[in-house]
């Protein structure tokens, strides 16, 4: 189902940028913090994130530099745009109509 | 951008691919190292922990090859937006510079657009005229075939054209034969004449053209007795039918007889200014191709897609040769003949093609005189730039990244050369069509269109790398800041040679151009002085047409020529009147081989001179010297023996050395109908030769037999039409008061006639020097802006020589020199390279000159004397332009200058 499809990977995206919304953060803290917001039951591969992610930094949503963890490691560290904040917004509120749309209908009210 | 990031970024241009894979690989490997650790934190063995964590992971190799692919898309997304970013940048700066000098940027920017001014304009001229493809279905399959024999050209045979159409069907989709001719059409009252074709069935379908109007013709129509149609050009349907589509089925009258409308062609038909005007079927039959017809057909046909022209070319040899070996009576051997296939636009262009590539060579080298001058002044103005660069080389700009500015500044330059040369062009191109010579086909559709625009930028593209590359190179390869300490000097020995050497190459450049200039100069003067062998001057001419349907008989055409003979030379207005087949320099000419009474029948015609129809007072009318014997008289009848009057160059040919006198008596067969039925005539008179192809070309033989002993299968080959020619009764009255009289004594006999193509035998000679006046002019334009840009060339570098020596100068005063030891220390400055210059140019005129051969009329390509005329103008002008900047010199004040 494509659709579906597309409409999760438009998920994880958003999801991704909601993270880096609070601040900058490599990779494996963005798939930890996906795997506790989700309660796990998002069940990605943690691979799919670095696509995700790259995709992201070519369409400028992300921007990205090499820094260093607090154990001293050299880890490269995402970053949220303006670019990537505007579509943040535009999801959430394109999420918030789906879900006033679909949710009487589901779930009644 | 953070700066490390742009560095990491630079570093990643050059280690491309291997550094966006070193980035996911050290991105997903760290984000493996942490999950270990975590399940190692959780309890799990160092081994089990690290397996758990691929497992988690997923596709490592698909999920790392899709995450480079994306990291390098990013790298070139982002490559081009900083490259764009500094264009930009660069382009402001530019502006910036240049507003700064303006004198300098009016200068540059004056000289490119001279030089591509010049160039468009010719371009738009190729493009009309040889380029731009002609407006049908795959133009490139249309050809023109001609039959050839000894490799010449010839018309084409009725047999030829079926044989063609029946056996070369696996070359060509579609053949048709055509014969160019004039029609009077009379729509109302007034007769008209115009230009039109007869042609068979295929001929819409070889250009691929469908009727806009009713239908074009069928194989039925192409049949005698069925062909009283005819199809309308669309000029011609607009012009005489205001356009009206209810032409169709209207019957018209065409050469006296009525046809009935079928079709109406669109404009594509109308690809040259003096394209047909109307079309009636051909209908040739098979009978006829068994009979040996006459070489008079026009061959069009469609080369089919999978056939190049060359495989085309050798079926249609082929085919040519057996219609030759299946005629019975044949006299020529089949093996001479051939058949030339030739993309129909270059029978169009024709040598039209090479003038203008010559010409656009000469704008070319315009071009490139300017570009030199540009650099020129580049390398002049690199003085001034060479602290700005070396300061901000020192603040971290890189090589590239200075030479990307400076030619992103002569970019700027270019571009506004290109604006202002291309509205130059426009006005250039106007000065060319009003001085063109007639009759160059398409060259009135001759436009500043898309296509100049493109090539006037790629030249601007092209000479931008040229005249900015060397400067900037130059500038910035330099030891920097051993230029910022000295400021700017460090770099002048260099720069001055460089300089004496563009200059040389624009000399040189100049001089190839003027040399060409000249020889065509000297073509012209000597032209004019040509001895035409006739006098032109108050002769009126005008082509008059008779019908087929009133005039079949030769009788009746003997009888209304015969009545215009006498009623013209009785007109009060005219001293002479006569009638002949073709006026000289008309460009129409029919020849005939004769054979002396000596000849064997197996011996070939020693000759084939020119043949010219003619009426008795021709020679007085034209005023052409007869020499001995006597003028075609009126007693010439047509049951008389036969006479012909011959000019010298032919009695010189055929009897070398018998004298003149002699050659009266002699007889010669001549227009046979066949090798068995000899026509034999006797010569009456020797006449003065005639130039009569071009004034630039040598005459030919000629003979000239009477009009009543013209043989009557001749009149259809030449459609029953003659010439009036007339003279006034002195020559201080114009030949065009002679046009009114003439047209009415032509109505007087018969009101349904059209005078065509009335013109006085001036024009002729105007228009046979038209052509070399037409080159003449450009190429003199040319060679004068060349000269132009060469000058300015040697002053910039004597004038920028003494700005930068004034010390020296000072120096030289204050020890005891005299005004002349100065003037010869800054002349040599000059004349160094403008020698070099001349030497140069001497070497290219003579390589190049050939070119021009064709074009040239009694001085050969070496002239001698041009070119050193022409080195001379260019020395003599140069040492004008230095004088200025020695006289700034002389007038140097040692102790001011010295102090400063």
């Amino acid at each position: 189902m494509p659709a579906y499809k597309d409409h999760l990977r438009g998920t994880l995206d958003a999801l991704v940028l909601k993270t880096l919304s609070f601040g900058p953060r490599h990779g494996y803290a963005i798939a930890s913090w996906l795997r506790e917001q989700t309660d796990e039951a998002l069940r990605v591969e943690d691979g799919s994130l670095y696509p995700a992610l790259y995709r992201m930094e070519r369409d400028g949503l992300v921007d990205a530099d090499w820094g260093k963890t607090e154990s001293g490691r050299k880890a490269k560290f995402y970053r949220i745009t303006d670019q990537g904040r505007r579509r943040l917004r535009a999801e959430a509120t394109e999420f918030a109509g789906f879900v006033k749309l679909v949710s009487p209908i589901l779930l009644g009210s | 951008m953070s700066r490390a990031g742009r560095g990491g970024r630079q570093l990643a241009s050059f280690l491309w691919r291997a550094s966006t894979r070193d980035e996911v690989d050290a991105d997903i490997a760290f984000h493996l190292d942490m999950l270990t650790e975590e399940l190692v934190r959780q309890g799990m063995p160092e081994g089990q922990a690290r397996a758990e964590a691929m497992r988690r992971f997923g596709d490592l190799s698909a999920v790392a090859s899709e995450s480079r692919r994306l990291a390098d898309e990013r790298d070139s997304i982002r490559r081009r937006s900083e490259w764009r970013d500094e264009l930009g940048q660069d382009a402001v700066f530019a502006l910036r510079q240049l507003r700064r000098a303006p004198g300098f940027s009016a200068m540059a920017v004056f000289t490119l657009a001279l030089g591509f001014g010049a160039t468009a304009a010719v371009f738009s001229a190729l493009y009309a005229v040889v380029l731009q493809p002609l407006p049908f279905l795959d133009a490139e399959r249309v050809v023109a075939l001609r039959p050839t024999r000894k490799g010449e050209m010839t018309g084409g045979t009725t047999a030829e054209y079926f044989a063609l159409v029946d056996r070369a069907k696996t070359a060509f989709s579609h053949v048709a034969a055509s014969v160019e001719t004039g029609f009077t059409v009379r729509v109302g009252n007034t007769p008209e004449l115009t230009g039109g074709a007869r042609v068979s069935a295929d001929y819409f379908r070889v250009f691929g053209i469908m009727p806009l109007l009713g239908r074009g013709f069928t194989a039925d129509d192409d049949v005698p007795g069925r062909d009283g149609v005819v199809v309308l050009s669309h000029a011609a349907w607009m012009r005489r039918h205001s356009g009206d589509p209810n032409v169709i089925g209207r019957a018209i009258s065409v050469d006296g007889a009525p046809r009935t409308v079928i079709g109406v062609m669109p404009a594509s038909m109308d690809f040259t200014a003096n394209a047909d005007d109307l079309w009636v079927p051909l209908a040739l039959t098979r009978e006829d191709a068994l009979r040996q017809g006459a070489r008079f057909l026009d061959f069009r046909a469609r080369v089919r897609d999978e056939v190049t022209i060359e495989q085309a070319r050798a079926a249609a040899t082929q085919v040519i040769r057996s219609a030759i070996e299946a005629d019975p009576q044949r006299r020529s051997t089949a093996a001479d003949f051939g058949a030339a296939v030739r993309p129909l636009i270059d029978e169009l262009a024709g040598d039209y093609r090479s003038l203008l590539l010559i010409l656009l060579g000469a704008g070319g080298f315009v071009l490139l005189i300017a570009a030199t001058n540009v650099a020129n002044l580049l390398i002049a103005r690199g003085s001034v730039r060479a602290r700005e660069l070396s300061i901000r080389a020192a603040l971290g700009a890189g090589r590239r990244r200075l030479l990307r500015q400076l030619l992103t500044e002569s970019a700027v330059l270019a571009l506004a050369g290109t604006v202002v040369g291309l509205a130059l062009a426009f006005g250039l191109l106007r000065a060319v069509l009003a001085v063109s010579p007639e009759g160059v086909p398409r060259l009135d559709q001759a436009r500043v269109d898309l296509w100049v625009l493109g090539f006037t930028l790629l030249c601007a593209a092209g000479s931008t790398l040229l005249f900015g590359l060397v400067p900037a190179l130059r500038l910035t390869g330099n030891n920097l800041e051993a230029s910022l300490r000295a400021g700017g000097r460090a770099l002048r020995g260099g720069r001055d040679r460089l300089r004496a050497a563009l200059v040389a190459v624009e000399v040189a450049l100049a001089m190839t151009l003027l040399v060409g200039a000249g020889l065509l100069i000297r073509s012209a003067l000597l032209i004019q002085r040509v001895e035409p062998g006739f006098d032109a001057t108050g002769v009126y001419t005008a082509r008059v047409l008779l019908p087929a349907a009133q005039y079949g008989d030769p009788a009746d055409i003997r009888r209304f020529y015969d009545q215009l003979h006498r009623e013209s030379s009785q007109l009060p207005a005219v001293a002479h009147a006569a009638l002949v087949s073709t006026v000289p320099l008309s460009g129409n000419s029919a020849s005939s081989s004769v054979r002396t009474e000596e000849l064997g029948p197996d011996d070939p015609a020693p000759l084939v001179p020119n043949l010219r129809l003619a009426s008795p007072g021709y020679f007085a009318t034209m005023r052409i010297p007869l020499r001995v014997g006597r003028d075609l008289a009126p007693g010439d009848r047509v049951d008389a023996p036969h006479v012909m009057v011959v000019n010298e160059l032919m009695a010189a040919r055929l009897w070398p050395d018998v004298p003149l006198r002699d050659v009266i008596g002699k007889r010669l067969n001549a227009i046979a109908p066949t090798m068995e039925q000899p026509n034999w005539w006797e010569i009456v008179g020797v006449v003065g030769n005639v130039r009569s192809e071009a004034l630039g070309a040598e005459p030919r033989p000629e003979f000239y037999v009477p009009i009543a002993q013209t043989p009557d299968l001749l009149w259809p080959y030449i459609q029953r039409s003659l010439v009036l020619v007339a003279r006034t009764r002195s020559d201080a009255i114009a030949a065009a008061t002679l046009e009114r009289p003439l047209r009415a004594a032509v109505t007087a006999i018969d009101p349904n006639l059209p005078i065509a193509e009335g013109m006085p035998m001036d024009d002729f000679l105007r228009q046979s020097r038209g052509r070399l006046r037409f080159n003449t002019l450009v190429l003199g334009t040319l060679g004068g802006i060349a000269l132009l840009l060469a000058v300015i060339g040697v002053y910039g570098v004597v004038s920028y020589f003494v700005s930068q020596r004034t010390q020296d100068i000072a120096v030289r005063m204050a020890l005891g020199a005299t005004p002349a030891n100065i003037w010869a220390y800054v002349a040599a400055r000059g004349l160094l390279p403008l020698a070099a210059g001349v030497g140069l140019g001497v070497v290219l005129s003579l390589a190049t000159a050939r070119l021009l051969e064709a074009q040239l009329y009694r001085v050969t390509a070496t002239d001698p004397l041009t070119i050193g005329a022409t080195a001379l103008l260019l020395l003599g002008v140069s040492v004008v332009a230095m004088v200025g900047p020695a006289r700034r010199a002389m007038r140097v004040q040692p102790v001011e200058a010295l102090s400063a």
